[in-house]
């Protein structure tokens, strides 16, 4: 009896640990162990072929730290960051209260509003190069003006900005319409009755109630354009934007340096430094859940 | 009395008809730099260079499309990019639901730990572990096979958060009335929760196969052929060295949207029926 | 509707995954047969050019001696991924050879397995006389003293103009100097009332490559770093600011900022030239074949060597463009002689000839001017006759440098450029930040390093 108290009180803890053994075990192969990696050579003088020479503690921080190019890329961080997951949401919020009510055509707009999602990074830059370039380009053209989107100290980090709001629309939408859609209809229909007006209707009532969904969205947002790299690179390799320290991210930066030039000195503490501002970020953001964000 | 409640109807189909109409103008704009693409794929090369810029083909042709396809093996890339793509989003909805049900369901020393650890992957870069991870698959043998390609995609952890934030909105007396009804957990697991959580399964599924549709660095890395090549890779390849040919590149590009778009239509329904982020009553 | 939508789509993916399926041919496995893998970066229609060389190869040699060659196109950067190889260790996966830039001699001649040109002149299936590649384009790929690589798709730094324009604004002959350039660039411009500029003289962004044309080509050469910019040793530091070669360049190029007529950042070079958006561009003879395509009839335009620096200099201009390193991964010297049999056919005259004409690439094998049909062909591409002399006339010494930490200098040297053009740096602030920036950074690489 006893022995079987025990055993299910062993199982009791050991259960959901197997359930996220498969889990763990990824997360400890292809994302921890080359992270802790990274975090102990961050302390090190490494060479170009990677191998740790000998320790010089915190020395690769102190001269990131200093170095004007690092933090203008982090300044370059947090535009993009800043400009990028509010505005992709606020979008993608206006679309789903649209789409909230099904309609004969619903299904064609709700695809068109969603569709974005499926873009690829490659193929969206290759897209908005052509639409960026000042004398052919579409967008000019359209708005009847005369930027050099790309080559301009003022418009390169929003031209980039823009691509990847674009491209974070479709998936904002879907996740808002659901959350919107799922929201008891009776509440709405109540609210209507009083009289509550849209915004405010939106503000005191839908807000609250997709707030974890909008949590979701900006966690999520807000980690994945911290470590955006892909667009800067794409753009400042190709030579399409010429002044890099316009652009640059702390992570293209850290790529540029670890794997094009070799300098894993520089690259590791970049990466070590970069993890930790968005580490701290998430921690406010999680200490908001518990305020702000109702579960049923 | 009946003509005013047809008034009102006639009124309502109105403003419906006015609200549908703005939401697809609006869903245009919003889609305009595919529209875009489009067009330029059908255009000839001297059209697409025209001052200022022009979006009707003065000509439809198809040549632009006939060089995608021809100068690269396209098709290849894609059964390639097809086969990585579903299996990985396969493996991500198994591992990221068990982990997403241990998270959610029980309650154990250590559970918040194991959370922050799993959010904290998505803090780290892939360009970090880039190198070292090529290492690790070097080593498991995996180099030039469909598995090193996607073996580190497995597994993810926007899909677990999402996933723990649908089965939060379960009450734990759902499960607990199963386990007295005499329901093991993992019966649970299997015949109840999962089927009423098709659609974040659908939802995390779908945005799996796209992301993973969409890689381009990683897949390029660990193989050496062309015959393991994913479409990614090839809508680069038609890029010309000193500078972008537009006209066959948007074809590529238009084609190589074909499946995300596929699994768009198919799936809608299912995907905005409810992804149900967690407001939703279980 | 969303079903006919869902069977056309599924209709177009399955027609294209047959063409693809049926397109592929695959190389015919037998016992005797020898696969030597080839990696290529090349894409576009220079992709098709360097696989028709390889199926070339199979057809007539290969056939023959059992060799098949398998082109495998590795993205633009081949000396990243075999770095990342190398760092795993992971050289079971390498190539038998592979194309890279200049830039990746000095990290490939690090590995044990790399197979140097040098070793195999003496071996017994050596059929090249090396002296009949150019003598420019050997030493690109020449490090310490040993041939590394072998050149095969070479190309120059050029100046592209407009003639219909330059005739317009009363120039007979493209600029021969920067000094020059300047003042047709003044010449050329338009600008509105507005006092927006709707025609540039020149666009160019210097970055590297330009850089290494214009420090290199003054006097009778010059080297842009140490050890013979790198090319004896490790180059250590950058010597153009001690020697004063880029204050030189910057005091001339502050002449062509001032013109007011040139626009120093590049969003579609080759389109823009193509519109008449600029008179002169300032590019890879590579593109010749591109803008030739882009222009069409829309005007007749021309190349001319890079603009010197000074009117007295001799060095001319860098080779630029790739070679093609052998690797010995197995250990099995027949296969390093089945790879050595291709790299031969590679640069063979017949073979460079037709790549020239496919690609645009200057020759690397000068018996291609004893070709049939050459004088023919250069007749009706003079702008390629006009690559070539420039390489012949050049000193080869001049050359990009071996300078390891290349996309580094090339990001230092193009901020600063690009600052200095738009008035953001002084032309002291200019040098001065690119001279100690590239110092500062080849120091830390030493460091690390040594």
């Amino acid at each position: 009896m006893a022995n079987q108290l025990r055993k299910r009180k062993v199982m009791k803890y050991v259960e959901p640990l197997l359930y996220l053994l498969p889990a763990i075990i990824f997360f400890l192969v292809f994302t921890y162990y080359p992270f802790i990696k990274t975090f102990i050579g961050s302390f090190f003088l490494v060479d170009s072929m990677g191998n740790f020479k000998h320790f010089v503690g915190l020395e690769n921080f102190i001269r990131v730290l200093k170095d004007s190019n690092f933090h203008r890329v982090c300044k370059n961080t947090f535009i993009y960051t800043i400009l990028c997951a509010p505005v992709s949401i606020l979008i993608a919020l206006i679309l789903a209260l649209i789409a909230n009510k099904p309609t004969r055509s619903s299904r064609v707009y709700e695809t068109m509003f969603a569709l974005t999602m499926a873009m690829s990074m490659s193929v969206a830059a290759m897209i908005f190069k052509l639409a960026y370039n000042p004398t052919i380009g579409a967008l000019n053209y359209i708005l009847g003006t005369k930027i050099n989107w790309l080559n301009n100290d003022k418009w390169a980090m929003i031209a980039i900005s823009i691509i990847s709001t674009w491209m974070n629309i479709g998936y904002n939408f879907l996740f808002l319409l659901a959350a919107i859609r799922g929201i008891d209809g009776s509440i709405l229909e109540s609210a209507s009755i009083d009289g509550a007006k849209i915004f405010r209707k939106t503000v005191s009532i839908i807000m609250p109630l997709i707030s974890p969904t909008l949590f979701f969205l900006v966690i999520t947002s807000m980690a994945k354009d911290m470590m955006m790299s892909s667009l800067a690179l794409i753009f400042t390799n190709s030579g399409a934007i010429a002044t890099t320290a316009n652009v640059d991210t702390m992570i293209s930066y850290m790529y540029k340096q670890a794997v094009n030039n070799l300098n894993y000195n520089d690259g590791y503490a970049t990466a070590i430094i970069a993890f930790a501002i968005t580490f701290i970020l998430m921690l406010i953001s999680f200490r908001f859940e518990k305020k702000g964000v109702y579960y049923n | 009395m009946k003509q005013i409640q047809n008034k009102r109807i006639s009124r309502r189909t109105t403003i419906s008809l006015v609200h549908q109409t703005l939401a697809i103008l609006l869903g245009l704009v919003i889609i305009a730099p595919i529209i875009y693409a489009l067009l330029i794929s059908f255009m000839p090369a001297n059209q697409i260079l025209k001052r200022p810029p022009t979006f009707i083909p003065k000509k439809w042709i198809l040549d632009n499309y006939k060089m995608a396809i021809t100068s690269t093996t396209l098709g290849r890339f894609m059964i390639n990019s097809l086969i990585m793509a579903l299996t990985s989003s396969i493996m991500r909805v198994i591992i990221s639901s068990m982990a997403a049900y241990a998270l959610s369901f029980y309650k154990f020393k250590g559970r918040n730990f194991i959370f922050m650890l799993i959010m904290g992957t998505m803090m780290i870069p892939g360009d970090v572990v880039l190198v070292s991870n090529y290492q690790t698959v070097a080593k498991l043998g995996l180099i030039n096979t469909y598995l090193g390609m996607m073996i580190i995609f497995f597994c993810n952890a926007t899909n677990i958060f999402l996933m723990r934030q649908y089965f939060l909105t379960f009450s734990l007396t759902l499960k607990e009335a199963a386990v007295i009804d005499g329901c093991s957990n993992l019966r649970f697991f299997l015949q109840i929760l999962m089927p009423l959580s098709t659609p974040v399964i659908t939802t995390v599924f779908i945005s799996s196969f796209i992301s993973v549709w969409n890689q381009y660095l990683w897949p390029m890395l660990v193989t050496n052929e062309n015959l393991m090549r994913t479409v990614q890779v090839g809508v680069t390849m038609l890029n010309f060295p000193d500078g972008v040919v537009y006209g066959p590149v948007m074809a590529a590009s238009i084609l190589v949207l074909l499946p995300t778009l596929l699994v768009f239509i198919i799936f809608q329904k299912r995907i905005v029926g409810g992804i149900m982020g967690g407001s939703v009553k279980g | 509707m969303k079903k006919t939508l869902v069977i056309v789509l599924m209709a177009m993916l399955a027609a294209m995954l047959f063409a693809g399926g049926a397109s592929e041919a695959k190389p015919e496995a037998s016992a005797n047969v020898r696969t030597v893998e080839f990696w290529h970066t090349m894409s576009g229609v220079n992709a098709t050019a360097i696989e028709k060389i390889a199926t070339s190869f199979n057809e007539t040699i290969g056939k023959e001696k059992g060799i098949v060659v398998k082109a495998v196109f590795q993205g633009n950067d081949n000396s990243e991924k075999l770095k990342t190889l190398a760092q795993a260790n992971d050289f079971k996966n390498f190539p038998d050879c592979a194309q890279i830039a200049g830039a990746g001699i000095p990290s490939a001649y690090t590995y044990e397995q790399l197979v140097t040109v040098e070793e195999m002149l003496g071996a017994s299936n050596t059929t090249l006389d090396i002296n009949d590649i150019e003598p420019n384009m050997l030493r690109s790929y020449n490090y310490a003293g040993e041939q590394i690589g072998m050149p095969v798709s070479c190309s120059a730094l050029l100046l592209y103009y407009n003639e219909d324009m330059l005739k317009e604004a009363g120039i007979d002959n493209p600029p021969s100097t920067i000094a020059e350039l300047a003042e047709d660039c003044e010449k050329l411009k338009i600008v509105n009332e507005k006092g927006e500029v709707e025609r540039y003289g020149l666009n160019v962004a210097i970055r590297r490559y330009q850089m290494a044309n214009y420090i290199g080509s003054q006097g009778d050469y010059n080297f842009f770093g140490d050890n013979e910019g790198g090319r004896l040793a490790p180059m250590t530091k950058v010597t153009f600011g001690e020697d004063g070669t880029l204050r030189n360049f910057l005091t001339e190029w502050e002449k062509v900022i001032k013109s007011g007529g040139y626009k120093p950042t590049e969003d579609d070079i080759n389109e823009e030239f193509a519109l008449g958006i600029h008179a002169m561009v300032n590019m890879s003879s590579a593109r010749i074949g591109k803008i030739k395509a882009l222009v069409g009839d829309n005007f007749k335009w021309n190349v001319a060597p890079n603009p010197k620096v000074n009117a007295d200099d001799k060095g001319g201009v860098a080779v630029g463009g790739s070679c093609v390193v052998m690797f010995n991964p197995d250990k099995d010297d027949e296969q390093v002689a089945a790879t050595w049999e291709f790299v031969q056919y590679m640069v063979s005259p017949e073979v460079q000839f037709q790549f020239h004409k496919d690609t645009g690439y200057i020759p690397v094998n000068k018996k291609v001017y004893e070709q049939p049909g050459i004088d023919e062909w250069f007749s009706k591409n003079p702008a390629y006759k006009v690559a070539v002399d420039a390489i012949h006339a050049s000193n080869p010494n001049v050359q990009e440098p071996f300078d390891i930490i290349n996309w580094e200098i090339d990001s230092i040297i193009k901020n600063h450029m690009v600052a200095f053009a738009e008035g953001r740096e002084t032309l002291d602030q200019c040098h001065d930040g690119i001279v100690n920036e590239c110092n500062e950074k080849l120091a830390a690489y030493h460091k690390a390093n040594n």
